[in-house]
């Protein structure tokens, strides 16, 4: 089964949040990054939405525009709103992890249909 | 600073300035539909962004598909808007004009409907029996008719009112240009009227009854041949004249530097016309429930009286295909009337508390 389809993608915000953790980028730069660590193309249309939402709310700041495009880079709050985020996905991933861990080998066979 | 490539791995995508690459009228569309305090802020950026990406030679339409998509969403909810007059009271003024052009084809709409076979079925009124839900029906087509006038006097008075009312109009060429496109509506109302006056001395029609086909023609009766060619040929293009004067004066409303108080007209306007066609649009779902529920009229009830009869036996199958697609339609003109309603009112008495605030 496709894992993509099952579980979707991760949230665009975070990910550009988590970019721009490495520094500052533009936007193009930033969706080459993000496609990079996380394997996921982001539009132009869904990046600057992204920042735009995130530029509201505090997280990111625009810097002084080069060849016509601003750069962006996370603020302090952006750092902690990144921080509490990725630390909500820790517990679930460990804990998923230290389970699957624990249970491998004991798992029933799927049905037949499942494992085609 | 990381430059604007951040890693090692991501200077390349523009690190030095590079020459602007030529982007395909579509990708410049599409970086167009974003309303236009996003193409201020973002429009450099994403334009930048797209010459990157034809630089390295990626697919564009993932990209332009992507802008269009976020362009719709942004200009839904516009996150990040700047907290301005003029911002707002753009968007209060597109909104207006999204509630306007929906409403011209739902005139149409309903035009058509109207004109339809089963009102021409009751206007014979020669014992015509009708059951409940032909009834119904015809009590829904009363209605969608009075929506339909109420739509056509909003469009044309209210749109006029729109231009007279403003407070602070364009200065000299700009002004009248103004004046004439808001008014615009209303000359071709009374154009209509006066061609219709003359269609009907100069060249009157008469119902042809085709009885082997069943069907029904109008053809002309009486009067001089080049007059009534000359009327009849007048008067459809005035047809084509009435919708292109309302986008005149949309357009007009969107070129003029209006004041915020100015829009007040329209906020109202636009809140008329989505409670009309949501009253056209629960008629017109319950015409075709009616309808679709009557059953067939004898064709000896029909024939022979009214103008532009049709034989209502048969017909009932396309009207059953058609409605429910009718319908669809006019709910759908009916949601984008509201939204856009709804928009116009926020855009605008958010305008006018940043305006008292600026004051």
């Amino acid at each position: 089964m496709n894992s993509r389809r099952l579980f979707p993608k991760p949230d665009p915000s975070l990910l550009v949040l988590s970019s721009l953790a490495g520094g500052p980028k533009h936007g193009y730069a930033l969706m080459k990054d993000v496609e990079a660590f996380a394997k996921v193309t982001l539009g132009p249309g869904t990046v600057f939405g992204c920042l735009a939402r995130l530029e509201e709310r505090g997280l990111v700041e625009a810097l002084e525009p080069e060849d016509r495009r601003h750069p962006y880079r996370l603020t302090a709050a952006g750092a902690a709103a990144l921080d509490q985020q990725l630390s909500e996905l820790e517990r679930v991933t460990s804990t998923g992890s230290s389970r699957l861990g624990a249970t491998r080998g004991r798992l029933p066979d799927g049905p037949a249909g499942a494992q085609a | 600073m990381t430059g604007a490539g951040g890693s090692p791995g991501v200077t390349g995508a523009g690190g030095s300035p590079q020459r602007p690459a030529h982007l395909p009228l579509v990708a410049r569309c599409a970086l167009g539909s974003y309303p236009a305090w996003w193409r201020e802020r973002y429009g450099q950026d994403q334009e930048r962004f797209l010459e990157e990406l034809a630089g390295d030679r990626r697919p564009m339409g993932r990209a332009v598909v992507d802008l269009a998509v976020c362009a719709a969403r942004v200009r839904l909810h516009p996150a990040g808007m700047p907290q301005t007059v003029r911002a707002w009271r753009d968007r209060a003024r597109a909104s207006i004009a999204w509630a306007t052009v929906p409403a011209v084809v739902g005139v149409v709409l309903v035009s058509v409907v109207s004109q339809h076979s089963f009102r021409n079925s009751i206007d014979a009124g020669s014992g015509v029996s009708l059951s409940t839900s032909g009834r119904v029906a015809a009590d829904a087509m009363s209605v969608i008719s009075l929506a339909s006038l109420a739509m056509i006097l909003l469009l044309l008075i209210g749109w006029a009112l729109v231009g007279c009312l403003a407070d602070r109009m364009p200065a000299g060429r700009a002004r009248r240009r103004w004046m004439l496109a808001t008014t615009a509506p209303l000359i071709d109302g009374a154009v209509e009227i006066g061609l219709n006056f003359l269609k009907i001395r100069l060249a009157p029609t008469v119902a042809v009854i085709c009885r082997v086909a069943g069907c029904s023609t109008t053809g002309v009766h009486g009067g001089h041949p080049l007059a009534a060619s000359v009327v009849s040929i007048a008067w459809d293009l005035n047809e084509v004249v009435g919708p292109l004067c309302i986008f005149c004066v949309v357009l007009a409303a969107r070129r003029a530097d209006l004041h915020v108080s100015d829009l007040r007209a329209g906020v109202w306007l636009s809140q008329f016309m989505a409670i009309v066609l949501f009253i056209a649009a629960v008629a017109l779902v319950a015409w075709g429930i009616g309808v679709t529920h009557q059953p067939p009229i004898p064709r000896a009830d029909l024939v022979g009286s009214g103008p532009g009869i049709h034989a209502w036996t048969g017909i009932q199958t396309s009207i059953a295909t058609e409605w429910p697609l009718v319908s669809a339609g006019f709910a759908a003109i009916s949601i984008v009337t509201a939204w856009a309603a709804f928009s116009a009112r926020r855009g605008y008495e958010l305008a006018r508390k940043l305006f008292q605030l600026e004051t």
